[in-house]
């Protein structure tokens, strides 16, 4: 279940590669992540951050955003996790909510559903236009294809029970 | 579909051991080929083993060299790993514009889109194709054959910039064309085959000389006994060695072992050492902190050791002009000899018309002269003496060609200020000349046509010529005699003017 969550057409394919070209790609996506870090470190985007998990392993990164104001997520700060395939960027990262959040294309464990983390990924994504595109999400939710059923209709028919379930729902998680 | 490029067409990390050879797809799509990266490009050339196993089947030749020694360079082999474009360290940071959205580093051989303008590095943008043949910026289709060139002014733009060799120590910063030749060629810290034919290692470029060996054999260390790689005994000695530090007998500090000699040179506060001006006198033996603050105060010996270098200096430029004057004296001593001798008068104080001829019976004289002349110690000297009297009358025919060239542009000058006088007589002769023919060929004229005059109208004596107009009444012949000296051009108008009635 969780592989087809966010299989993107790159992850199978590398799958199958060689072994030599796997540990190339290995430094080839921790050179990217570095570059990416620096560019996020020295120019940071507002209501975003990002930063690699403490173990010292460049492929998984912790990630918070902020909610947009004027939406249900207005004040709210949320925190993610992102795995980096070996292959990245030319495969998407493994992202994922943390905090646990209500919303029409997030279920409950934290996937998201997002066209870009899946089949619609590029190489020219990185981790910042992805942060960027999850925070739009959370005031433009796509609710032809949701997740959370419910969450989808409450957001159409009765904003006000929607904000009081996403309150609900939100609380701050310890990073494991 | 099968991917265009075969997962060994992957960019190999400088550590890699092993290249292999290219494929030619690559090169056929937009006409990069990789003459940078120089004679790595052609896969090695064999050598022969005294028992040659057998070759490996043609029909896989991207299989990479097997770690057995079947294949593999000669120690004269340059074949090294593959520059890796992405981890150049640039002088300068590079605009953001100019790097890859896909690898984020400054684009390498960029490519450039036909549909939607995007620019990527080749081998990013390949990879990204295999997977989605899209523009990965806005996801245009992208037919990797057809929709792609090169963008060769990013490219020359991005090939001046400075960059610093990639390998460790070498601090080695050229534009970023020349690197690869730097890195391929002539860096001393680019790992390059082991001069072992049997050893598979690689090791830097100025540790690989055949004398050396193969420094890929395990030696036991002096200080644990453990087998360590020859190549690796410096970086054993500095961190992994289990004895690989003492204690220092003068002043108890803990040292690696591999640097005691260097502590005790340089660092060692306990052992005694020396004044630096020990060899100009200097007694002072203590402790380093001691003598430091001796020397730092001021040993009286450095002075005097200034003195002695000066003095050393001194003599050596004395030496130097003695050595000069010496042979300044032989030279003046032979120019003596020279000038004293019967045949060697070629200087140039004759004021004959051609003293440049002079000297030549000089010439003629000097062959015979070393025979006879004791003055000649050698031949070298004889030759010496000679070329210098060649040198004096190069100098004085040069002279005299000056001379000459004065007196003939003198000559011309005068020549040409008389013929311009002459021209110019001529040419007032000339005008004054055509003057006179003018006048007489008007004169002519008019006498031809009173003449006709006359003779047309039957009583020339009293009606004919009315020249004088009005004023002019009853014209005789006295008259007609008369305008011979009067200006012929007026009578001659005035004539025409008022043409007197014809009854």
């Amino acid at each position: 279940m969780e592989d087809d969550q966010n299989s993107a057409p790159g992850s199978v394919q590398a799958n199958k590669l060689g072994g030599a070209r796997k540990g190339a790609d290995g430094q080839n996506a921790a050179k990217r992540l570095q570059t990416e870090l620096m560019h996020l470190m020295t120019s940071p985007a507002p209501g975003i951050s990002a930063f690699p998990s403490a173990d010292g392993n460049l492929l998984k990164w912790r990630a918070t955003i902020e909610g947009p104001d004027d939406t249900p997520y207005a004040g709210l700060t949320f925190k993610l996790s992102f795995e980096f395939p070996s292959n990245y960027p030319y495969a998407p990262p493994t992202v994922l909510f943390l905090t646990p959040i209500y919303h029409p294309n997030v279920d409950f464990s934290g996937r998201i559903c997002l066209d870009i983390l899946k089949d619609k990924w590029t190489a020219a994504y990185n981790i910042q236009t992805v942060l960027l595109s999850l925070q739009s999400l959370l005031g433009e939710p796509n609710n032809a294809s949701p997740l959370n059923g419910e969450a989808a209709e409450l957001w159409e028919k009765d904003p006000t029970l929607f904000k009081t379930k996403v309150l609900e729902r939100h609380k701050d998680v310890d990073e494991d | 579909m099968p991917p265009p490029n075969t997962p060994e067409e992957g960019v190999l990390p400088v550590t890699m051991s092993y290249r292999r050879p290219r494929e030619p797809v690559y090169s056929r799509r937009y006409s990069y080929r990789r003459t940078s990266t120089g004679p790595s490009v052609s896969p090695p050339p064999p050598v022969r083993l005294p028992t040659p196993p057998p070759a490996p089947s043609p029909s896989v030749p991207d299989a990479p060299r097997p770690s057995s020694a079947t294949r593999r360079c000669s120690s004269k082999c340059q074949c090294i790993p593959k520059l890796d474009y992405q981890s150049l360290d640039y002088e300068v940071p590079v605009d953001p514009a100019l790097q890859c959205p896909i690898c984020h580093t400054p684009f390498h051989q960029p490519v450039t889109t036909r549909t939607c303008g995007h620019t990527f590095c080749s081998e990013c943008l390949d990879r990204s194709l295999e997977t989605q043949p899209v523009c990965p910026i806005d996801r245009q289709p992208v037919n990797p054959s057809r929709d792609l060139f090169r963008a060769r002014v990013i490219s020359d733009q991005l090939e001046r910039l400075k960059v610093k060799c990639p390998n460790k120590g070498c601090d080695e910063v050229c534009t970023r064309e020349l690197v690869v030749s730097h890195f391929d060629l002539h860096c001393d810290h680019t790992l390059v085959h082991c001069p072992d034919p049997f050893c598979n290692l690689r090791i830097p470029r100025a540790d690989a000389q055949p004398s050396s060996g193969c420094l890929h054999k395990n030696t036991p260390c002096q200080y644990c006994g453990a087998d360590v790689m020859i190549a690796d005994l410096e970086s054993h000695y500095d961190d992994s060695c289990s004895g690989h530090t003492a204690k220092c007998s003068h002043c108890n500090a803990i040292v690696v072992r591999h640097h005691m000699e260097k502590h005790l040179a340089k660092e060692c506060l306990g052992r005694e050492i020396h004044c630096k001006n020990m060899e100009y006198g200097c007694q002072v033996l203590d402790r380093r902190p001691i003598v430091e603050e001796h020397e730092r105060l001021g040993c009286v010996f450095e002075a005097i050791g200034k003195l002695v270098l000066q003095r050393m200096e001194d003599r050596a430029r004395i030496e130097d002009l003695e050595g000069r004057l010496r042979t300044m004296d032989a030279r003046a001593q032979r120019a003596e000899n020279t000038s004293t001798s019967p045949s060697s008068r070629p200087r140039m104080g004759s004021n004959s018309f051609m003293p440049g001829f002079a000297p030549d019976a000089n010439i003629d004289a000097g062959p015979r002269t070393p025979a006879g002349n004791p003055a000649w110690r050698s031949p070298e000297d004889y030759m010496l003496v000679q070329f210098e009297r060649l040198e004096a009358k190069i100098e004085d025919l040069q002279k005299m060609t000056w001379e000459f060239d004065g007196q003939q542009a003198v000559r011309q000058l005068n020549d040409a200020l008389r013929m311009q006088e002459q021209i110019h007589e001529l040419s007032n002769r000339v005008t004054a000349l055509s003057l006179q023919v003018r006048s007489l060929a008007v004169n002519a004229q008019q006498q031809s046509n009173a003449q006709q005059r006359n003779g047309s109208s039957g009583s020339p004596s009293t009606s004919s010529s009315g020249t004088g107009g009005p004023g002019t009444r009853a014209p005789s012949h006295e008259d007609g005699r008369r305008y011979h000296s009067n200006p012929p051009p007026r009578r001659n108008s005035d004539g025409r003017g008022q043409h007197p009635p014809r009854l």
